[in-house]
């Protein structure tokens, strides 16, 4: 079972979406900001980081950053409601707005390359 | 000789002052699991009925021994809540719908399979690797100090190949497995179900009103169950053999739902997906509420005569969890918010705020003019 970590400031959202995941069949662990992401990347192994864009403290892009500083290929999806900037360190962007169900099409590209039917994807 | 007539006095008297029993009464554990099923599982008496009785005998230690604790076959229409019915139990014993053992017999079509349910011999690849599906350790996983029962499915039976049918053989007679590196397995613990489609494009004929393209009205027939039954049990005995046939408990046959009954399952997923919200968000959850139209919609989208209820998980799923999960991504909805879900002629889903944490008596019957979001 692929496991996915989800990280949002608002946790409502963190927390449906790691439900979704869940019923969709991969194991999701919320995290509510990017301290508590990186602590968790310490303590289990994952297979790709979700991660809204902005945040309190730590940005979703520089979490991206320092994940990938330790893994560089390590996959990285970013949420957000606002236009998606130039990253190496981003895999995917996903405009928050239509967020579900183009998430788990965006997952499902990551963890096995198949690419998705709709092309929503920035880079 | 000379004591007869007093201890047939004794006796008289014995049964005239006897207190009536009642051997269909449940103790107080299986009362709660039944409660649990019942209020669940929609239609399908006979199967809640068949789990009870095995369940209550295993709980006052009356299991026969070397056997399992109950064999059971369910058989009918696709959509009908067979693996459902188990799902449920699991969560009614252990709190957890997955708590039991799936063996998917159309994944074992192979000889050289079965090392994945009972791990390699020694000296073959992937000795000491594989973890057996049905290793001692599996089997007792979900068991706990006061429950020592695991729940055991063989899905699609009917797809078994002929190593996998041995391999039944003996533990539903039995309850003794011998895995890959030659070490017993008990499975006396065990309520094993199997579940199976045989005879199914007979029953979809019946539950449809027939093959072919053209659309046709399913058949209101008031023995369609009676007939579903004989059909399933006919396809039954012709697919298995006898020594499998004897070796089961019970074969339950399913019921096609009903139009009232798939109303309430429908009513039975809204408020999963509700407890799924609370649970998942906690104590500062938003709630929803959906209109008559939507629910006719999604009843339609999501059920039929040929596949049940099988769909209608998956369409709430991909129009109410999502659309709300997109609702609270874009800020649009927040804890204590009620949201009112809707459909537009033309298909549309709406979806509208008619209560917030800050107002909640303006909760009313009407749909608001406000259309937070369309999907």
């Amino acid at each position: 079972m692929k496991k996915i970590l989800v990280v949002d400031n608002n946790e409502m959202l963190c927390r449906l979406a790691c439900d979704i995941l869940r019923a969709e069949g991969y194991r999701a662990v919320p995290a509510s900001n990017a301290a508590e992401a990186l602590q968790a990347f310490e303590e289990e192994e994952f297979d790709l980081l979700v991660t809204a864009f902005q945040m309190p403290g730590m940005s979703g892009l520089e979490l991206a950053r320092a994940v990938r500083n330790r893994s560089p290929q390590f996959p990285v999806i970013v949420m957000t409601a606002f236009e998606p900037v130039e990253s190496e360190h981003v895999t995917l962007w996903l405009p928050k707005q239509y967020l579900f169900p183009n998430l788990l099409e965006k997952i499902h590209y990551c963890l096995t390359g198949v690419k998705p039917e709709s092309e929503v994807i920035h880079r | 000789m000379s004591s007869r007539p007093s201890q047939d006095r004794s006796i008289a008297l014995a049964e005239a002052t006897a207190q009536p029993l009642d051997a269909t009464r449940h103790g107080d554990a299986t009362t709660e699991v039944e409660a649990f099923l019942r209020s669940r599982v929609v239609g399908q008496d006979a199967a809640v009925d068949a789990v009870l009785e095995l369940y209550q005998i295993f709980l006052v230690g009356m299991s026969p021994p070397d056997r399992p604790v109950g064999n059971l076959l369910f058989l009918g229409p696709t959509g009908s809540g067979k693996t459902y019915v188990i799902e449920v139990l699991a969560e009614a014993l252990f709190g957890n719908p997955h708590a039991f053992i799936k063996v998917d017999c159309a994944e074992f079509q192979e000889h050289h399979e079965i090392a994945k349910l009972i791990g390699s011999p020694p000296g073959y690849i992937g000795h000491m690797h594989t973890q057996p599906i049905l290793s001692a350790e599996a089997l007792t996983r979900w068991q706990t100090e006061k429950l020592k029962l695991t729940l055991l499915l063989f899905d699609e039976v009917e797809k078994a190949s002929e190593s996998l049918w041995q391999l039944m053989l003996g533990i539903l007679d039995k309850a003794s497995l011998t895995l890959g590196d030659n070490t017993h397995v008990d499975l006396s613990h065990c309520l094993i179900f199997m579940t199976s489609n045989v005879g199914a494009p007979e029953m979809s004929r019946l539950a449809e009103g027939g093959l072919g393209f053209a659309v046709q009205e399913p058949i209101k027939d008031a023995n369609l169950d009676d007939k579903i039954t004989r059909i399933a049990n006919e396809a039954a005995r012709k697919k298995f053999s006898p020594e499998f046939m004897n070796r089961l408990d019970k074969v339950v046959v399913f019921k096609t739902l009903r139009p009232d009954q798939l109303e309430h399952i429908l009513d039975l997923e809204l408020a999963k997906i509700q407890r799924r919200i609370a649970g998942a968000v906690g104590a500062n959850h938003f709630t929803f509420r959906c209109t008559p139209e939507i629910k006719l919609w999604l009843l339609r989208e999501g059920t039929d005569p040929k596949y049940g209820a099988r769909h209608l998980k998956r369409v709430i799923e991909k129009s109410i969890v999502y659309g709300l999960a997109n609702l609270v991504a874009t800020s649009q909805v927040k804890a204590g918010d009620c949201v009112s879900i809707g459909i537009k002629a033309d298909g549309t889903l709406t979806f509208a705020k008619i209560a917030t944490a800050a107002s909640p008596e303006s909760v009313s019957e009407e749909l608001p003019s406000e259309v937070l979001a369309e999907d």
